[in-house]
């Protein structure tokens, strides 16, 4: 590919990222907060956010779990953490009641969700189900 | 409250009831240490693995013992966190 072709690529990928919310895939779970959680649901077509807390042991089973999905479905699921010790405004919104929640997005709306540290093979099915 | 004085208390409480405390020391001591870091932020030892809103008369029922936590015992076997376990397990 020329050098025109390769401006070319990087200006596409620029209008795609400012104009449809396409994004490089990301293999990790990012961090999300009461400031960016709208941004985050609304710039991802697939979003799953893990609610957490610091001294949930539940919690700390589930993480790795995630961490492992956001590796393989990276480009199709972002997954996002939120720590509902710092963040109460969202938690409070989404009537969270028990963590961890997973809460999983569609286009920005919530199509579902899932209460407790389930087995990866259950948030898998889900997952699925939305993409 | 420190946290061994916590953990007698804890052991106290399950001497009289029908589920334990989990054998995994970790969960044990990772949950003692969230009831603690609660109290020290909203005076009250809350569930780590239920969300505090503020809202203290909503709150109420998530100072651990919480009002669930039989309930889950007999469902699932372990209270949300972990914390107390069946009998059998």
């Amino acid at each position: 590919m020329g050098e025109l072709g390769e401006i070319r690529k990087r200006k596409l990928k620029e209008l795609e990222r400012k104009y449809f919310g396409k994004n490089e895939a990301i293999d990790h779970p990012i961090q999300v907060t009461d400031k960016t959680f709208d941004q985050v649901i609304k710039t991802h077509s697939v979003v799953v956010v893990d609610f957490w807390g610091q001294w949930c042991p539940p919690c700390h089973i589930i993480a790795p779990i995630i961490e492992a999905l956001a590796k393989d479905y990276a480009g199709k699921v972002v997954f996002g953490k939120l720590n509902t010790d710092e963040n109460q405004a969202t938690a409070v919104k989404y009537g969270i009641t028990a963590i961890p929640t997973l809460l999983f997005f569609k286009n920005g709306k919530l199509v579902d969700q899932v209460i407790g540290a389930v087995p990866r093979q259950h948030l898998e099915e889900k997952i699925k189900k939305i993409i | 409250m420190d946290i061994e004085e916590l953990l007698k208390k804890m052991k106290k409480y399950v001497e009289s009831q029908w589920f334990k405390l989990n054998p995994d020391a970790d969960v044990v001591i990772l949950t003692a240490k969230g009831m603690l870091e609660n109290e020290k932020k909203y005076g009250y030892r809350y569930c780590p693995c239920r969300p505090v809103t503020g809202d203290k008369e909503k709150d109420a029922p998530k100072i651990c013992p919480c009002k669930q936590h039989k309930d889950e015992i007999k469902r699932m076997g372990h209270c949300l966190c972990g914390l107390f376990v069946s009998a059998e397990k």
